[in-house]
Formats: C-alpha cells, structure tokens, sequence
C-alpha cells in the first residue's frame, strides 16, 4: 500500500501542475484584441527601460534592462565581457555611464549599476519559474546596435520550451545586439534576458530571471565565474570532492579523494546524500542547477544517511582545479 | 575615417549563433502547433476583406510573389521581384492562368503595376498606418483567407534612406563622455566644414541642449533632417562659438560585421531590395521572399499596408497604406529593362524556346504546377 502511495505522488503532481497552468487559449476575435492592449502596453511602459551597452573599449554593443529606480541593470554576461564600464544609451539617444558588476557566465547573467542618481526608468522583475510552454512574452532590444532612427524593436511570441538551468526558449526572433535585452511577460515584468539563438527562427533562447534570482547575491557582490555554454572541466568550477552515484534514496558517495573537503570533513565511500544547500538530490544530472550558483570558498550543507542514522555536516567548496591539478586536465 | 568607423561597424555582442541549437520536444511543439492554430483560426476574421484583393503572382513554375488589385484589372507587387522574372501570370479564382505584363514602375518604392487582361477585382482600400502603435498586431493574408504570418509593429514609420538624416561631417571618438564631445577630424566639403568647424573643437550644445557624448550628439544630427539648419555651440581655445551649419545628407554607408550578415543569412531568405525606403514599417512577422505583395492588415481588417521586403531573421519590411494610396495618385514611370537585364532575358527566352520545341506539354505541365501551388496554399 505505501508503496502504491509512493508511485502515485508524482504523477498528481504532474496533473496539478498541468491544471494550475492551462495553455493561454485565444478563442475569439475579442481575447486576441485583449491580448493586443496588453502587448502595447508593455512596450508603452518598458520601452524606456531598454538600453543599449557599448563596451566603451572593444567597441562591442548589447542590450539590457533597468530593474530599479537606483539603476540596477540585468544583462547578459557575455555582453559586459572584459569590461568595468559600459555605456549606456537610453532609447532617446540620452547617454550615461555604468559599472560592471558581477557575472555568471553559465547562466550568462550579468548585473551592471548605472552612475549618477536617478530616478531611473525601469521594468519590474518577475520570474521564469512560473512561465509554461505557450505563455505569451514580448521582447524588446537593441538589435544590430543602438540606432538613433527607432525605438527598440517589439518581437511578440511565447515560450517553446523550458530548458536546463533556467535558460528559456521562445519565438520571439532576435540577432547580434539584443544580447542582454528583455524578455517580458504581459504584466511587463522583467522574465528574461536575450542570450543565444539557432539557425532556426523558432530558436531563440534567454537566461531565465529565476536564474538571476539564484544567482544574485554573488553577482550583486561583484563575483564573476562560469563558463558560457557550460563547461564541466572549468578549473574554477566549485566542487565538493565526492564521487556521487545514483542509488535508491539519494546519492551514493562512491569516492572521497583526500585532496578534497568533503574528506576534510569526514565523508565516507556509502554515505547515501540526500540534500545539498536545502535542495533534495536524487539525479547526478541535476546537481549542476545547485552549483551553478555557488563559488569556491561558500560553504554549503550537506546532508546525508550513514548506518541508517541522518547526519549533516558543512563542506567548503574548493576549485576542481585544485583538488585534481596532479591528474593531466 | 577610423574612428567614425569605430561607431558604424560596432561589433553587436554576442548571441553566438548555435547551428547545432537542440530543436524542440515533441509534447512542447504539439503545444505551441495547436495554439498557433487556434490564434490563426480566429484571424480568419479579420482577413476577410483583404483576402479578395491579393492574386499570387507566377514565373514558370515558381509562385514568385504576389499582388494586391488597384482596380482596373491592374494588380500592384514588388518590382524587383517581377521585372527579371519572364513569362509572369496570375490566377483567378477559377484557378485559371491569366497572363500580366508590366505598366509601369514607381523606383523608389520598389513597386510595379501589372496589367492583367480581364482581370475582376475589387480594388484594395489602403487604410492609415499612422496612428498604429508599437506592438500592434499585423496578419499578412492570403487569397485564401488564411494568415500567411501574424507579428507585431516592430518599429513604427521611419525613413530607411540616409541621405535623409541629417550629416555634420565630424569624427569624433565614440569613448569621449563628459561636457561636449571633440572634433577629431572635419570632413572636407562637409556642413561642418562650410561654418569652419575645425578638429579640436569642443562641441557642448545644439538646438539649446547640452550633449554629453559621442551617442547624444549622433543621435541629435541622425534624427535632423538633411537641409535642417541646427544652432551649435562650441568651445574653441577656451572661447565660445556659435554656429548654423546647413546639414547635407548622410552618406556614411553602415556595413554589418560578417557576424550579423551569417545570423540574417542562416535565418531564411532575404529580398534582393530591402534597403532605402523612404517611408516605412517594420514587423517580426516570419516569412519569406515570395510572400512580397502580401496586404497587411491590422485587427480591425484595415488594409493597413503591403509587404515589400523579407530584410532579415528580425524583420519583415511594409510600406504604409496611406503612402502606397499616395503613390497611386502618381503616373508610374514607364519601365525600360536595362540592356543588361534584357541580354540575360533574351538568353532566359531562348532557353524556354528550346525546351517548348522538345516537349509541346511545357503549358500544360505550368498549368498542372500552378494547381498543385493553388491546391497546397
């Protein structure tokens, strides 16, 4: 019976979810006008938000948004790449200056701070995690470059489908120079920043806002890491020192190498972990939305199953590159 | 010229291009398929009028582009689609081949005015695009009532011809932020030069404004029109001058990196003609060459304006209606192939001669193709 029980649970909560968040419909001429008022309204209010970024020394150009009155800018990382400053051009040709602060390559996140005082205009921020496949977005950028002529181009479209740490890919079309521009839903909140496209023009693919949010602490610190695109062998990637293998209740340590700190701390090969930083772990292939936030030297909790007792012990993540330099990487 | 150029060929950051980009799971594009559906089920609605209007316009077997009736048995589409293309014709709604020639050409909107013998249409009502706000949606429909492509308004009315924006003829240095922006280098004949604006000048204010940089002072003259008079102040060993420059017209060519030419390349096809329009609208509606002459209409049916150019992965080219009724008012120009357009016609013609005299069904098969084209739409 328990485990009847068991099998059933995720299979209604698939169901639930699935009614929480019905597919938007447009049945009549009436909800596609609806739906036309709130698109213009969204680019009425935003437009002025949207920026272009012009690293001032290689010349290169992309787009960003401001997410508060002090001038908080989100963008993508690769767009304030190698840069401490960036020029700022509003929508109306005004020019300003901002200061790079951090990045999460992976995610290709980035957060810049305008200079001077404001009031600045901005666009609130909302989240990805509750965006579904079909939801209506807009999004507006910079595209080939700021150009004095027009206003930031509208693309109207929804999402296609959601993918790996919070990356989002929707049918609005865009190109070089809307990197690091917005995504917005029909409430005109902020749910993504432009990151990459495929050759197709359904193809097109932004950084989450969720992502941000998991990542922001460290970026609004000023801390820069990551690799774009992902790279499990990036040195400075943050690791515990644990081999982790898939088992029935978690994850089974199958190796603790002495370089490491999770052997500094006393992790054995059989420990079953069962959560990292407060989130449950049951797929190795999903232990990269954990640390894809976290940086060496962050102590994260660990919690575990030793001889059927559950224990919990901190680990200080150290650079991969230092725990495995004497293997040829 | 570098540091001019420095501005004009900015490296756009980023959005590498994944060629290898993951498509999309099944259950997620069945989703979006049916919702796309749904939206173009109820857009039959507002197509009603304009779907009357548009006749497909063929080449051999190829539909090449389309066209809107003006009325008369006239049909107008998109010159440079058709002026190079030989032996073009239409279909009634019979589904019968009518042949067109070419009346005339209007050059600066890449239009051209078909003549098609016995044609019945009703002419299209070209409505005002004017007050269409940004993020207003667009359909481009069909004869056959059905969405070829639904977007938005992009960016509104603009002028894509530089030579209207107004031109100085200084360089200045893109990094230079603070109070003005220096005179790098004066073009030589230049508006700039005529007032004897000279490098080293500290320019600090136009039109009664202050200018902070590099972007705030281009994009002042980039939205002047060509012939604009602008009241300029400068700083000249550490003295103010005042000066009433008569702009010229922009004549800087802007050349796209490589980068951005690829992204608009492996994004579909582009129109050979899809710069310079004077007057013009922009929308991201997804389509293809061949949808050229498509009518545009907003929700309300209005026949808003007509396609005239596919002009990347982004962007869907479309004069406004009131411009092309304006334009209408107008004699088009009598169309004169050049002579090289006619040699490769002639060698065109002579290549289809042959094919006729090896095989007497070549009408027939075009006949069969246009109605499998007919039957597919």
């Amino acid at each position: 019976m328990k485990v009847m029980i068991k099998k059933l649970v995720p299979i209604l909560v698939l169901s639930m979810g699935s009614l929480l968040h019905a597919v938007p419909k447009v049945e009549s001429l009436g909800d596609l006008k609806k739906l036309e008022e709130q698109v213009k309204k969204v680019v009425l209010e935003k437009t002025d938000a949207t920026i272009s970024l012009v690293s001032p020394n290689i010349g290169a150009s992309g787009s960003g948004v401001i997410v508060s009155s002090d001038g908080l800018i989100l963008t993508a990382a690769h767009v304030i790449e190698g840069s401490q400053f960036m020029t700022v051009i509003f929508p109306d040709g005004r020019q300003e200056k901002a200061q790079v602060l951090g990045a999460n390559y992976t995610r290709d996140a980035a957060m810049a701070k305008l200079l001077g005082d404001g009031p600045w205009p901005y666009a609130e921020m909302g989240d990805s995690d509750s965006l579904a496949v079909g939801d209506f977005v807009v999004a507006m950028g910079h595209p080939k470059g700021y150009d004095p002529t027009r206003r930031p181009p509208v693309r109207f479209g929804r999402v296609m489908t959601k993918r790996e740490i919070d990356f989002i890919t929707t049918d609005c079309t865009l190109i070089g120079g809307d990197s690091g521009g917005p995504l917005f839903d029909l409430q005109g909140r902020v749910v993504g920043i432009h990151s990459n496209i495929g050759s197709n023009r359904q193809i097109n693919n932004h950084a989450g806002l969720s992502g941000f949010k998991r990542s922001w602490k460290n970026m609004l610190a000023g801390q820069s890491w990551g690799v774009l695109g992902g790279d499990r062998r990036d040195p400075n990637r943050p690791v515990m020192g644990l081999t982790l293998r898939k088992a029935e209740t978690g994850l089974a340590v199958a190796d603790v190498p002495r370089a490491g700190p999770a052997f500094g701390v006393g992790f054995q090969p059989g420990d079953i972990v069962i959560s990292i930083a407060g989130e449950k772990v049951t797929e190795v292939a999903n232990l990269n939305e954990i640390f894809v936030d976290l940086l060496p030297g962050e102590g994260v909790k660990v919690e575990f199953v030793r001889n059927h007792q559950k224990m919990t012990k901190t680990v200080t993540l150290a650079r991969l590159g230092d725990i495995y330099k004497s293997q040829s990487q | 010229m570098k540091l001019l150029l420095f501005s004009t060929l900015l490296l756009t950051a980023g959005l590498q291009a994944q060629l290898t980009s993951p498509g999309l799971p099944v259950d997620d594009k069945r989703i979006t398929d049916d919702q796309a559906g749904q939206v173009f089920k109820v857009l039959r609605a507002v197509n009603f009028e304009a779907k009357d209007v548009v006749y497909p316009i063929y080449s051999g077997r190829e539909r090449i582009a389309y066209g809107v009736s003006i009325g008369d048995e006239k049909l107008l589409t998109k010159a440079s689609e058709v002026l190079s293309a030989r032996a073009i014709f239409t279909a009634n709604r019979a589904r019968e081949a009518m042949g067109a020639e070419i009346l005339g050409v209007y050059p600066d909107h890449d239009l051209a005015v078909l003549k098609v013998p016995g044609l019945k249409a009703v002419a299209a009502k070209w409505a005002d695009a004017g007050n269409l706000a940004e993020g207003a949606f667009l359909t481009a429909v069909r004869s056959d009532g059905e969405a070829q492509a639904m977007g938005v308004l992009s960016v509104r009315e603009r002028s894509l011809k530089s030579t209207d924006q107004g031109f100085l003829g200084i360089q200045m240095d893109p990094r230079a932020t603070g109070n003005g922006v220096r005179v790098e280098q004066v073009v030589r004949g230049s508006a700039a030069a005529e007032v004897g604006i000279m490098p080293g000048d500290v320019i600090t204010m136009i039109e009664g404004e202050k200018v902070r940089g590099f972007y705030e002072l281009s994009t002042r003259l980039r939205r002047l029109k060509n012939g604009e008079q602008p009241e300029i102040e400068l700083v000249r060993n550490q003295k103010g001058v005042k000066v009433k420059p008569t702009l010229k017209g922009r004549v800087i060519q802007e050349n796209e990196s490589r980068r951005l030419q690829r992204m608009d390349r492996m994004s579909g096809s582009q129109s050979r003609v899809r710069e310079d329009f004077e007057n013009i609208l922009q929308s991201d509606m997804e389509l293809e060459v061949n949808h050229a002459g498509l009518p545009v209409v907003d929700l309300e049916g209005r026949i808003v304006g007509m396609v005239i150019a596919r002009a990347g992965r982004i962007s869907t080219l479309i004069l406004p209606g009131d411009d092309i009724a304006k334009t209408l008012t107008t004699e088009p120009e009598a169309f004169v192939p050049d002579p090289k357009m006619a040699r490769r016609q002639n060698r065109a013609d002579g290549n289809s001669r042959t094919r006729m005299n090896r095989g007497p069904g070549l009408l027939q098969r075009l006949l069969e193709n246009l109605q499998r084209d007919l039957d597919r739409e």
